[in-house]
C-alpha cells in the first residue's frame, strides 16, 4: 500500500485545525545562525484521505477485535469498550501534570486507590505506578535493589535469572548494573532450590543479589518449590523479584508477597486488560516490601491527615524513572477494570484463564508433543519438534498456517528450553467455540502434515508467507525518502 | 460475568474434557500453604452504568483548564488535537494488537509505524529513529547510553537548563550506568561561558555534549553552531533535545551536525493526559543506527515482490541478545506514535509551519504585553525565544499570591520555578500555543495586570 | 592447510605467519543468514576469552571470543558490505580478522581439525 508520503498533493492538506493566521515564511524571531530556510518535507493530504489511508493500515492489522489471539506470555485478553470511554474523559485527558496538587484530587486519588488494590492483589507494601512498561517496571525493581545494597554496604554483583526467563530480564538487570549468571530448570522445567544452590556456592552466597522469577513460569507451570527458594535465598541475604507478565492466573488465588517476593512488578495492559496499543503505551507499576519502601522512585502518593492526596519523595529514592508520575490514562483504564470486577469477578479472570489453557493443552495432547506436561496454568507450551524431525515441518510453518486460516499464531521459539515450541494463552474472554475452532484447525493440520506433507509444505509458497527478513537486516530501509517520489 | 463468555454448561463440559471435578481442583499445583484464604479486600464490582457515573465523579474532582486557559508548559504542552486524530487512532484492530511480531497480519500497524519512522527523520533531519522510547526524559537516556557505546568514552556534559526531570531520570539510570555526568552552570544571565565547556572538554573522554533547545528556560542557547563544533573537535557527540514544534522555525538538527536528536513528542496530537502516556523519539545518523535502542521497522520484499515492512535489526534487542543488550526496552510506546503520525498527517505541511509560527508570535506578543508591567523582569533578559518565558515576580512570596489569585479567576498561569529550582522562587515559566489567541492573551493580561495591583 | 579451534567455535588459520581469525562452519550454521558483523578495531589487543567481534543473523547473535591473547593486526572489510561470506566460506573470505598470537604457547591448548569435527558431531548428537 502507498505511503502516506506518496498520496501528497501540494496545497491539499488545509485542515480547518487552528487560526491559520500563521506564516510558512522564514520565522523573523530566531536567531541568524538557527533559521530555518525551506519548509520540512511533511506530506500535505486532505482530510478525507487521511480516514481512508489510516482505515485501510487498520484493515490490514489483526488485533483481539479481530478475532482469536492466543499469543503466550502476552495476555492478549479482551479490551473493554467503557474503559476506553473513562479514560477520555476530559477532566483526565486535558489535565496538565504541574498543576497545583488542589486542582488534581480526582487524579491522585485514582492513582492511590490504584496502588491500594495492587498492594491488595500481590500482597506488598508499597507501590509506585511510575515505570511506563514491565520491561521499565523490572529495572525499576533492580535499580531499588542496587539501592538497597548500597545502603547495607553490601557488594552483591550477581543476579540469577532461570534458562526459562523472558529476554527483559537479564537485559534489565544487566542495564541496572548485574552480572547474570543463568539457572538451569530441571526436568520438570522447574527452578529448585539445589539447581540454585549450586549456581550460588560456585559464585560465593556474599555475591548473591538476587533472582529474578516468573511464577507461574514461562511454560505455565506453578513453580512448586518457591517457598523454599525464597527461604534459601533469603536465608543468604538475597532478594526475590517477581516478573508480573504471569499474574492472571493467580488472581485472588495466590500472592507474590505469600511465596517470599520483595519486588514485583505487574503488566497492566496484560492482567489488567488495558490495550496493547501494537506495542504499548503499557504501564508497569512495581510493589516492594516494607524494607524496600523508602528506594521507591519518586514520587509516590500518599494521603495526608485532612484526607488529601500528596505525592512525595521516598527517604531513600533512587529517583525518577520518567516524566511525572506514569502512564495515567493508562491507570485509569486499569482501575476501571479491577472496579468492575471486584474480587469475586478476578478470581473468575484466573479460573477461566486457567481452564481455557487446560481445555487445549488436553485437546491438543496427543497430536503435539508437550515436553513439560502436567496441569497447566494460564498458558502451556507445545513443541513442534516431532513435525520438524519427521517431515521438515516447523513451528514456523503451523504458525503461519494459523495466520492464513484467520487466527493469530501463538508465540513461536520461546521459551528457548523447548525446541520448535509453541506457547498458546487463550486468556479467560476466548468463549469454548473459539476454542474449538483453534482446537480443530491445529488437529487438523497435525493430520495434514501426516499424510502429506508436501501439501502443507505449500504454505511456504503462498504470498503471505513471510518478507525477507535478511535482506531487510542487512541493507535496512527506516524512513521514506522523498528521492523515491521521482 | 463480566468480559467471560463461557457459560456454566461450557465451563462443565470442559472441565470433563480436562478430567477434573471442579475449578479448585486445577489450581491443585499451588501448594495449599500458599492459596490465599480469604477473599481479597476491594470494593464490589459496579455495573457499566454506576462505573461511569463512579469515573466521572472522580474526574469532577480536578479542576481542567481548557487549553486555552493555560499556559503550562515545562515539558507538556496543549496544542489542538484534531477531531480525525482521535477517531482514527481508536480502530480496534490498532489499539487491541500487540507487538508485530507476525508481520503478515501486522502489515497496517507495521507500515503506521515506518510512516511514523519518516515523519521523525523529517522533522529532524536525521536518517534513523527507532519505534519510540517512553518519554524524552528516557529518549535522553537511550541517546546517552548510545553516545557512551559509540565513543566508548564517559563523560556527559550538559549545558543549562535541560529540563531537570530529563536529568534526574539521567542520574537514576546512572545508577547502573556509571557515567560520570558534569554540569556546566548558567550565570546570573542564564548565559554560559564557552570557554568553561571548551575546558572540560579538554579533558578527554567525554561522550557527549547535552543541550536543550529552546532550554528549559524557553530560550536558544547562544552560539549553537559553535557549541557542535567545539563538541566534535574533541571527539565528543552532541545531542540535541528538542521541542517538535520549534522545528518550523530553526534549522534540523541534523543540518547543524547534531549526532543524536530527542524529544517529548506529547505536543503532536497527544492530550496532555497528567503526563503520560506520552511519546519520548530519538535519531540519529545513518552510521549509529545500529546504536538505536528498541524496535525499528524496517522495509521488507515480500516473497511475491511485494513491498511489506517487518521489524528489522531485532539481534540488537532484549529478546536476542539478553543480557549483552543494551536496553531493556520491549513494549514502547506504539500507539501514541501512530496518534502523532495521524497527526502530523492531518496539520501537514502548511499546518505544522503554522502552528510552529502562531507559538513564537502568540509568545512574543504576550512577552512584551508581561514584561512592560510594573512587578514583573524577565527572569533572563533579551533572549531570543521561541513559545515559552520565564518571569520573575518581584517581591518575596508574591508570586503564589499572584499564582493563586489567577487560579481563581480561572487560569492555570504556567508553571512556578520554584520547585524546579529553589534559586528561583521568585520565577513563574508560561508556555504558549496556537490556542491562544491575541484576545485571549489581552484577557489574560489585563487580569495579570489587576492582580499585580491588588 | 593450518587450522586450529577453539571449543566456542572460533578458529585460528595460519598462512605465511599470519593468522587468520575467524568462526567455524558449524557455527556460521547455526546462526543462519548473517546479517552484520561488529569489527573490532586495528591495533586492540585482546585476553583469550575476550569478545573481539560480535555476529548479527535475523533471530540470534553470536560471538567470537579471542581463542589466544592476541593483537588485531587487519580486519576483513570486505564483511560490511558482504556479512554473508561468513556463511559461503568461512575459514577462507569470510574470515573476521588478521592477528598476531602474543602467546604462542596457548596454540597448543586449541583443537586440531579432526578433533574438532568430532565434537561437533557429538553436538549435533546432543539435539
Amino acid at each position: 500500500m502507498k505511503l502516506i508520503f506518496e498520496k501528497s498533493k501540494k496545497g491539499a492538506g488545509r485542515l480547518n485545525v487552528a487560526d491559520f493566521s500563521g506564516s510558512t515564511l522564514p520565522s523573523p524571531f530566531v536567531p541568524k545562525d538557527l533559521r530555518r530556510e525551506e519548509p520540512i518535507p511533511l506530506p500535505e493530504v486532505s482530510e478525507v484521505e487521511l480516514v481512508r489511508h489510516y482505515l485501510k493500515l487498520s484493515q490490514e492489522n489483526y488485533g483481539v477485535d479481530s478475532g482469536f489471539y492466543p499469543l503466550g506470555s502476552c495476555t492478549m485478553k479482551y479490551n473493554p469498550k467503557i474503559n476506553e470511554e473513562v479514560a477520555s474523559i476530559r477532566e483526565f485527558t486535558e489535565l496538565h501534570p504541574l498543576q497545583p496538587e488542589f486542582t488534581t484530587q480526582g487524579a491522585l486519588r485514582l492513582m492511590w486507590e490504584l496502588a491500594q488494590y495492587l498492594k491488595e492483589i500481590s500482597g506488598m507494601d508499597e507501590v509506585s505506578l511510575q515505570p511506563a512498561a514491565g520491561a521499565q517496571g523490572e529495572l525499576t525493581g533492580m535499580l531499588v535493589s542496587q539501592a538497597y545494597f548500597r545502603e547495607k554496604g553490601e557488594e552483591r554483583p550477581i543476579m540469577l535469572v532461570p534458562d526459562s526467563a523472558h529476554g527483559t530480564n537479564p537485559a534489565s538487570a544487566s542495564v541496572s548494573g548485574f552480572k547474570v549468571k543463568e539457572v538451569k530448570s530441571d526436568n520438570r522445567g522447574l527452578v529448585t532450590v539445589q539447581a540454585i544452590r549450586e549456581v550460588v556456592e560456585s559464585l560465593g552466597e556474599d555475591k548473591i543479589a538476587g533472582i529474578m522469577l516468573t511464577n507461574p513460569n514461562t511454560l505455565g507451570i506453578f513453580e512448586k518449590e518457591i517457598s523454599a527458594v525464597s527461604k534459601y535465598l533469603h536465608g543468604i541475604g538475597a532478594l526475590l523479584y517477581y516478573d508480573g507478565a504471569n499474574l492472571n492466573p493467580l488472581l485472588a488465588y495466590a500472592r507474590p508477597a505469600d511465596m517470599g517476593f520483595d519486588i514485583v512488578h505487574f503488566n497492566l495492559h496484560k492482567t489488567f486488560s488495558t490495550p496493547h496499543g501494537g506495542g504499548g503505551p503499557g504501564a508497569g507499576p512495581i510493589g516492594v516490601t516494607k524494607s524496600l519502601a523508602p528506594f521507591l522512585p519518586s514520587p509516590i502518593l500518599r494521603k495526608g491527615e485532612n484526607g488529601k492526596f500528596e505525592f512525595f519523595s521516598p527517604e531513600k529514592s533512587i529517583g525518577r524513572m520518567k516524566f511525572f508520575y506514569g502512564n495515567f490514562l493508562i491507570l485509569v483504564r486499569a482501575y476501571a477494570y479491577i472496579r468492575t470486577l471486584g474480587a469475586a469477578g478476578l478470581k473468575r479472570v484466573a479460573e477461566n484463564a486457567v481452564l481455557n489453557a487446560n481445555y487445549i493443552q488436553e485437546r491438543l495432547k496427543e497430536a503435539y508433543v508437550i515436553p513439560y506436561y502436567q496441569r497447566c496454568m494460564h498458558e502451556f507450551v507445545l513443541s513442534c519438534k516431532k513435525y520438524k524431525v519427521n517431515y521438515g515441518i516447523t513451528a514456523r510453518d503451523i504458525a503461519k498456517k494459523l495466520l492464513d486460516n484467520g487466527v493469530h499464531a501463538p508465540t513461536i521459539y520461546f521459551p528457548l528450553i523447548v525446541e520448535e515450541a509453541m506457547m498458546i494463552e487463550p486468556t479467560e474472554t476466548e468463549s469454548k467455540e473459539r476454542l474449538d475452532e483453534f482446537c480443530e484447525l491445529m488437529l487438523s493440520f497435525s493430520k495434514a502434515i501426516e499424510t502429506d506433507p508436501e501439501e502443507f509444505r505449500k504454505i511456504r509458497n503462498l504470498k503471505s508467507y513471510g518478507f525477507d527478513e535478511v535482506d531487510a537486516a542487512r541493507n535496512p530501509v527506516v524512513k521514506w525518502s522523498p528521492e523515491e517520489d521521482n | 460475568m463480566p468480559y467471560i463468555p463461557n457459560t456454566d454448561e461450557d465451563r462443565r463440559e470442559m472441565l470433563a474434557v480436562i478430567g477434573v471435578k471442579s475449578l479448585e481442583e486445577l489450581f491443585a499445583t499451588i501448594p495449599d500453604e500458599l492459596k490465599l484464604k480469604d477473599e481479597l479486600n476491594l470494593p464490589a464490582p459496579m455495573v457499566e452504568s454506576e462505573l461511569y457515573a463512579h469515573m466521572k465523579s472522580i474526574a469532577m474532582e480536578n479542576v481542567s483548564f481548557s487549553g486555552n486557559r493555560n499556559f503550562a508548559g515545562a515539558g507538556v504542552y496543549l496544542h489542538y488535537i484534531p477531531a480525525v486524530v482521535k477517531e482514527l487512532v481508536r480502530r480496534g484492530e490498532f489499539y487491541t494488537s500487540y507487538t508485530p511480531y507476525q508481520a503478515e497480519v501486522s502489515q497496517g500497524l507495521l507500515q503506521a509505524i515506518f510512516e511514523y519512522q519518516s515523519y521523525i527523520c523529517a522533522l529532524t533531519g536525521m536518517d534513523a529513529t527507532n519505534a519510540s522510547s517512553y518519554d524524552g526524559s528516557t529518549a535522553l537516556v537511550d541517546a546517552v547510553v548510545m553516545a557512551k557505546n559509540i565513543t566508548r568514552n564517559s563523560r556527559i556534559i550538559l549545558l543549562p537548563f535541560v529540563h531537570p526531570q530529563a536529568v534526574e531520570v539521567l542520574q537514576t539510570y546512572n545508577i547502573g550506568l556509571h557515567l560520570k555526568i558534569e554540569n556546566i552552570d548558567a550565570d546570573e544571565n542564564g548565559d554560559f561561558s564557552i570557554d568553561e565547556l571548551e575546558g572540560q572538554l579538554r579533558g578527554g573522554d567525554v561522550a557527549a555534549v547535552v543541550l536543550q533547545v529552546p532550554n528549559f528556560m524557553g530560550f536558544y542557547p547562544e552560539g549553537i553552531p559553535k557549541i557542535i563544533n567545539l563538541a566534535h573537535n574533541y571527539s565528543a557527540l552532541v545531542i540535541m533535545s528538542v521541542y517538535p514544534f520549534v522545528l518550523g522555525s530553526i534549522k534540523s538538527p541534523g543540518e547543524l551536525g547534531v549526532d543524536i536528536a530527542v524529544g517529548e513528542g506529547q505536543p503532536m496530537g497527544i492530550p496532555s493526559g497528567f503526563g503520560g502516556p506520552l511519546l519520548g523519539f530519538i535519531a540519529t545518523k545513518e552510521s549509529y543506527l545500529r546504536y538505536l535502542p528498541g524496535r525499528i521497522i524496517g522495509r521488507a520484499k515480500a516473497l511475491n515482490g511485494r513491498v511489506g515492512y517487518v521489524m528489522t535489526l531485532q539481534a540488537r534487542e532484549q529478546h536476542i541478545r539478553r543480557e549483552k543488550a543494551t536496553s531493556s526496552i520491549c513494549t514502547n510506546q506504539a500507539l501514541v506514535a501512530i496518534q502523532c503520525a495521524i497527526y502530523l498527517g492531518a496539520v501537514g505541511k502548511d499546518g505544522f509551519h503554522k502552528i510552529s509560527r502562531l507559538c513564537e508570535e502568540n509568545a512574543h506578543y504576550a512577552y512584551q504585553k508581561l514584561t512592560q508591567m510594573d512587578g514583573i523582569n524577565p527572569l533572563f533578559q533579551k533572549k531570543a525565544l521561541f513559545n515559552e518565558f520565564a518571569l520573575e515576580i518581584q517581591g518575596t512570596g508574591n508570586v503564589d499570591a499572584i499564582y493563586n489569585a489567577l487560579l481563581v479567576r480561572g487560569w492555570l498561569p504556567g508553571v512556578k520555578l520554584g520547585k524546579f529550582y529553589p534559586k528561583y522562587q521568585n520565577g513563574l515559566l508560561l508556555a504558549f500555543t496556537e490556542l491562544h489567541s491575541k484576545a485571549i492573551i489581552d484577557e489574560f493580561c489585563d487580569d495579570f495586570e489587576e492582580v499585580l495591583r491588588n | 592447510m593450518n587450522i586450529l579451534y577453539e571449543k566456542t567455535h572460533e578458529y585460528l588459520r595460519e598462512e605465511d605467519g599470519n593468522y587468520f581469525l575467524g568462526i567455524s562452519a558449524y557455527a556460521a550454521e547455526q546462526l543462519g543468514d548473517i546479517t552484520f558483523v561488529e569489527l573490532p578495531e586495528v591495533g586492540k589487543r585482546f585476553k583469550k576469552g575476550e569478545v573481539v567481534a560480535v555476529i548479527e543473523s535475523v533471530k540470534a547473535v553470536g560471538e567470537c571470543y579471542a581463542p589466544v591473547d592476541l593483537e588485531i593486526t587487519a580486519v576483513n572489510n570486505e564483511l560490511k558490505t558482504k556479512p554473508e561470506l561468513i556463511n559461503q566460506n568461512p575459514t577462507g573470505m569470510g574470515y573476521i580478522c588478521q592477528v598476531n598470537v602474543i602467546e604462542p604457547n596457548q596454540l597448543e591448548q586449541l583443537m586440531k581439525a579432526e578433533e574438532y569435527e568430532k565434537m561437533c558431531e557429538s553436538l549435533e548428537k546432543g539435539h
